[in-house]
Formats: C-alpha cells, structure tokens, sequence
C-alpha cells in the first residue's frame, strides 16, 4: 500500500466515524421525539413501549442497555421518564419539584428519583414511592416532593450534589387501555417550587409529620 | 475521469465502511454492557446457574442506570446451553412479583408475574430453563420456559409494599431466600 492509499483510506475511515457518530445522534433525537413509533408522551413524561421486548430495533437496544439494562417488556411494565419539569426546563438536583397525581391504570407503581440516572445517596435511605407507601389524602390524591431540603410527608430527599435530575415512573403490569387512559388523563405535572418558599424549610430538619410545608 | 472513477470508489467504500462500523457498534454495545454486568454477578454467585440474592437497591451497592429501589431482586446467571436449569421459587401473597429472562443481548426473552401463574400465590413453583427445542423431561407442575439464547441472566423481582415496614420486608426477603436452582 502506498503512502496515498493509507491517506485516503484513514479519511474514509475517519469520514465513516463522524457519519456513524451523525447517524446515531439523529437516531436518538429520533427515538425520544414523540412522532416516534411507540412513543407514549404525556406533558414531561415520556415512555417507549418497545423498551425490553424483542421489537427493539438495533440502535433502541444499545441505548436501553446504556440507559437502563434490563428492562421488562411492556406487557410488565411500562417505564416513563422525566428530564424536564412542566415548563419544559431540564429537571436539576438542586431545585424542589412537586408532583400532585391520582393512581395510575397499573397494577402497581413506583416513581423514583435519579441524580444523573443512580439512585440518590440520602442519610433517610429513601429513593422512591409507590402505590402501596404513599401518604394519601382523602380523596386518594396524593403529593410528592422531590427536594434537597427537608421536607414532610412524601419526601425523596434529592441529597446535596448538584446533577441532571431524572425521574422514573413505572407502571407494573399496566392496563391494556393504560395508552388510551393516560391520553385521557394525564400524568401529573412536575411543578418547580420556587426558591423563597423552599429557603424557609432549611431552618428546620425536625418538621412534623403530615402534609407538605 | 479517473478522478471522477476514483472519487466514486473512496465514497462507495467509505459508506461501506461506516454500515459496517455502525451495524458493528450497535451490535456489541448491548452485548458488552450485558456481559460486563452478567460477569459481575457471576463472580458474586461464584459461576453460572447459581443463584444471588441481591435483595434491594442502593446507591452503594448498584451502579445500573434507573435501577428499581422497590423490588428485591435474586439473579441468576444462566447457561442450559448443555442441560436445563430448574429452578424452585416460593411465590409471596398479596405483591407484584415476576420472574424474567433476558438473552446475551439484553432483550427480555422471557417475563411471567405471579397472576399469570398457574399456582396460588405462597405456593412453591417449579421452572424449567432449556433452550428451544431440548428435549426436556417436565414433572406435572414444572412451567418450561423456552428460551432463545442459551446464555444470560434470569430476575426475579418482588415488589416490596413499603420498605420502612421492616416486618413485611423480612419476610419477603427469607421467602425469595428459599429459591434454589439445580441444573440437571
């Protein structure tokens, strides 16, 4: 091989990397865009149905083992996602969010905070809520605060590191018209609390228990 | 025109390239992340088709992106690529629980919940892991579970109702403490 053929073939190898690099990145703005096939979106929270299941196409496994290894199909159970709260800024660890809702159409469900997709190292070794340990008003609705300062009731403590905020809401064993259900209803907003309401609940960390401050 | 020739050849083999390259990265990236993982437990276990209580996550003793911390979880990495796994679980009343099987590629081959089980609930039941088209003697109650990969990683999820409720946790803790795998 000549010294031109060795040129050219390290551009073609180096132009095939940066249009493999293109592709996928077009790929995956593609796969969590909510025109994508088997996307469910309701306002921040987005699911994909084909998660886990055989009908994943090549690029959507590769990112689901990179995102969340081991997924169950969605006949299981249904994973949504949130990186944004309700006015659409990107969800972040230092911030105190509220997500008031009803249950879902699931068997069972759990919602869990991520601090850069871990779980969330906290002293109350709290990381998620679910159907069954949900402070309840009368009514069945319920309110959970995600926040790094203290808080009452349905608390999960966001620890002290700041990081990209990810909330997962899973559906086990979801309805069959769960789909339609959540079209009709939708999932609950997550709504940032401003910062001056949350600056008060740092004077105490022995706060009664029983509704949220 | 040897130039028009040429150029033609450099960009033919360089999408040649990039298709190969692309199928190639996407292929081995789900098999790679799953086999790092699949290994890890592996050494925990102390080989394959033996089981690890991992029981619940924590941020200390799980790294795996969105990992579930309302579940306690038992793994078990499989290989009946020469003889089947057989596998007894104790199922637990009044609680979300599911046995999966997800192949060498991550894919979830195999998903059963208690409800869908042919048994009650706080009953044992028996599974049999082979893979598709062995010939497997099956006892009367036994569930046969075909899989498609010889190779791979067997959950067993129990939802745990509250995991401040250290009574209702220890108790579902020594239930999925009574599985056991044989592989014959």
């Amino acid at each position: 091989m000549n010294m031109s053929s060795l040129q050219s073939l390290i551009y073609s190898l180096l132009t095939a990397s940066v249009l493999v690099f293109v592709l996928n990145v077009y790929r995956t703005l593609r796969l969590i865009s909510p025109s994508a096939k088997g996307v469910i979106r309701s306002g921040s929270w987005t699911a994909r149905t084909t998660d886990g299941s055989e009908r994943m196409t090549m690029h959507q496994r590769a990112v689901v083992a990179c995102t969340g290894l081991w997924a169950m199909n969605s006949n299981e159970a249904v994973y949504f996602t949130a990186l944004h709260d309700s006015n659409g800024k990107r969800l972040s660890c230092k911030e105190t969010y509220h997500i008031k809702g009803m249950d879902f159409p699931a068997r069972w469900w759990s919602i869990t905070a991520y601090r850069n997709y871990q779980l969330i190292p906290n002293a109350e070794e709290r990381y998620s809520f679910s159907a069954t340990n949900i402070v309840r008003e009368a009514d069945g609705s319920w309110c959970l605060t995600l926040s790094p300062q203290h808080w009452s009731g349905n608390w999960i403590p966001l620890g002290n590191a700041p990081g990209q905020l990810v909330i997962s809401l899973r559906l086990y064993n979801p309805a069959a018209n769960a789909v339609e259900e959540i079209a009709n209803r939708p999932l609950p907003e997550i709504v940032i609390v401003p910062s001056e309401q949350t600056g008060v609940l740092n004077v105490s960390t022995e706060l009664p228990t029983g509704g949220i401050r | 025109m040897p130039d028009a020739i040429n150029s033609m050849v450099w960009i033919l083999t360089t999408l040649a390239i990039a298709v190969i390259f692309d199928r190639a990265v996407l292929w081995f990236i789900p098999r790679i992340v799953s086999a790092r993982a699949i290994a890890a437990i592996r050494r925990r276990a102390g080989g394959v088709n033996r089981l690890v209580f991992h029981g619940l996550n924590t941020p200390m003793n799980c790294r795996t992106p969105l990992s579930t911390a309302d579940a306690l979880i038992t793994l078990c990495p499989y290989d009946v690529s020469v003889t089947p796994l057989r596998l007894g679980v104790t199922i637990p009343d009044d609680t979300y629980w599911s046995i999966c099987c997800y192949g060498s590629n991550a894919d979830n081959i195999f998903a059963m919940n208690d409800r869908q089980l042919p048994q009650r609930t706080g009953s044992n039941v028996f599974f049999a892991l082979h893979t598709e088209g062995f010939p497997v003697e099956k006892s009367d109650n036994e569930i046969s579970i075909p899989l498609k990969s010889a190779c791979g990683i067997l959950l067993i999820r129990t939802g745990v109702p509250d995991p401040n409720d250290q009574q209702t946790l220890a108790k579902l803790e020594s239930n999925q403490r009574l599985a056991c795998v044989a592989s014959q």
